[in-house]
């Protein structure tokens, strides 16, 4: 029933072609999952994340993103662990800079920008420049230029790292709200176990020396989800359960001999 | 910061240094040839006003001429450099390499291929202008942030929209510190142009003949209105250029954000 939307087949990736970061791992993700890849550092998970971006090529292995329409232009969005905007545009700007390149004209771009702006409550920052905003709502546009080209396929590299826990809860609820609208497929980097629980319907938990996936957890809440989600009985169990399978992750490194990484 | 310590200080201190310039000349009795006072040298000023005048224009002639092709071709040359790292590693030597080599020994050389007068004038200008302009650019945009390039890679950004929409807005910066040195050594370049390349004909001579002449003619009042000509026409370049980096940068680089944070 459920429709696979992104095939890894083997892929691996080398540096320098001694420094393996990801051993070779098979991943599917189906239409309408929201992945999260969760691990100690130097496990990998942003590697993966960029291969399936295309940003990096692998050593070996394949990704097929099945339907055609994400691997052209637009159909693939990413946000960046700073929120990389370009500091010398407006809000505004920024956010149209997706449809600004793909060659969109002015009107329909600023129409896009107005709506993507409305739906994330930033209308009243179109103007301002990014230096003047704070560390959440410079997210909160970053997520926007992402979600301006209407993307099938959301690919985001730890987000909400570098904020406090309440703006953390509150923009990871946010971006429930956001997908309820349009159902984007999402694949995300976090280091929280409670964060990962919270927005994935499948947990990643991976493993270091090299980079592998040690174990997917799934993560049966429904949705949608909100704060009350957090208190709930079930939410704790299962952050205890992914909270286990990562330290079991941490310490099954290849390096202290506990076996092979397939 | 008040009117008065951006007008008043610099007022109070141009008087007391005025002071101690006719103090000094009344107290040990130097003589005019050595340091006249400040009325004698506004009125050789006047004196010479025809020659200095003529000289002021063909000097800033010079100055424009070579300040503004340097740009052109430094900004060139820069885009060229930066576009690939073979040509950057290939040509950036060679290019240091001229720039080690004193202008004092590219003269003679310049002036065998350009004649005497204003040709090879601007041409020692545009030299001395052009390798600030050049080191600063390339290196403006050869340091474009590495998120912001995946960024522009990841909605498939061609190579001119990743220059003109990333690369020139984030080496701006860097460009406007080329264009402020360069502008500084710009009145050098001309008027040490003159001293080798100049000619003494009536409307020929620039600022920098002007000044053998007096020197020649012991007219030493005058010799000091020629510096301050030269002092102005500096200013000029230097003022422009920080108004056009006022211009480009205020709205959102860190060093025109002092004042906003207050």
């Amino acid at each position: 029933m459920q429709q696979v939307l992104i095939q890894l087949r083997g892929v691996s990736k080398t540096f320098d072609g001694v420094n393996t970061v990801l051993a070779p791992t098979d991943l599917s993700v189906d239409r309408g999952d929201f992945i999260s890849l969760i691990g100690p550092s130097g496990c990998g998970k942003t590697t993966l994340l960029k291969l399936v971006a295309g940003l990096i090529k692998p050593t070996s292995g394949t990704i097929d993103i099945v339907n055609a329409d994400v691997s052209s232009t637009g159909r693939l969005a990413y946000v960046f662990q700073d929120s990389t905007l370009l500091p010398w545009l407006t809000v505004r700007d920024n956010v149209g800079l997706p449809l600004r390149i793909a060659g969109e004209d002015r009107a329909i771009r600023m129409a896009a920008v107005d709506a993507t702006l409305a739906l994330v409550g930033l209308s009243h920052a179109a103007g301002q420049y990014p230096r003047e905003l704070s560390g959440g709502m410079k997210m909160r546009v970053s997520i926007a230029r992402a979600l301006t080209l209407d993307p099938q396929l959301l690919l985001l590299d730890e987000p909400f790292g570098a904020l406090d826990e309440m703006s953390r809860d509150r923009l990871n609820e946010e971006l429930l709200r956001l997908r309820e609208a349009s159902r984007w497929t999402a694949m995300f980097v976090t280091h929280s176990v409670a964060e990962a629980v919270f927005l994935s319907s499948r947990v990643v938990v991976l493993a270091p020396s090299p980079g592998r996936i040690a174990t997917t957890i799934p993560i049966p809440l429904t949705y949608p989800r909100t704060s009350v989600t957090r208190s709930s009985a079930d939410f704790a169990e299962l952050v205890l359960e992914v909270t286990r399978a990562l330290h079991a992750a941490q310490n099954s490194s290849v390096d202290a001999g506990s076996g092979d990484a397939r | 910061m008040s009117i008065w310590t951006r007008i008043g200080w610099p007022l109070v201190f141009g008087l007391l240094l005025l002071a101690g310039w006719y103090g000094a000349i009344t107290l040990f009795e130097i003589p005019e040839y050595q340091l006249p006072p400040l009325h004698r040298i506004v009125q050789a000023g006047y004196e010479e006003r025809e020659m200095l005048m003529a000289g002021s224009i063909q000097t800033t002639m010079a100055c424009l001429i070579g300040f503004f092709t340097s740009i052109a071709g430094g900004v060139m040359l820069s885009i060229m450099l930066a576009s690939s790292e073979r040509a950057y590693r290939g040509a950036y030597p060679y290019i240091l390499l001229m720039k080690m080599t004193p202008i004092i020994v590219i003269a003679p050389i310049i002036i065998i291929w350009a004649g005497q007068g204003l040709a090879s004038i601007t041409v020692i200008t545009f030299l001395i202008c052009f390798f600030p302009i050049v080191a600063n650019t390339t290196m403006g945009l050869r340091s474009t942030d590495s998120n912001h390039l995946d960024l522009f890679a990841v909605y498939k950004a061609n190579r001119w929209q990743q220059l003109l929409w990333l690369r020139a807005p984030a080496a701006m910066p860097y460009f406007m510190t080329g264009l402020k040195i360069a502008a500084a050594l710009t009145p050098i370049g001309a008027l040490y142009g003159d001293t080798v390349a100049g000619m003494g004909a009536s409307n020929e001579a620039g600022l920098g003949f002007v000044v053998m002449i007096f020197n020649s003619q012991f007219k030493i009042p005058a010799l000091f209105a020629a510096a301050i000509v030269s002092c102005a026409i500096g200013f000029l370049f230097v003022g422009m250029v920080n108004l056009v980096s006022w211009l480009a940068l205020r709205r959102w680089h860190e060093s025109y954000l002092i004042d906003h944070h207050a």
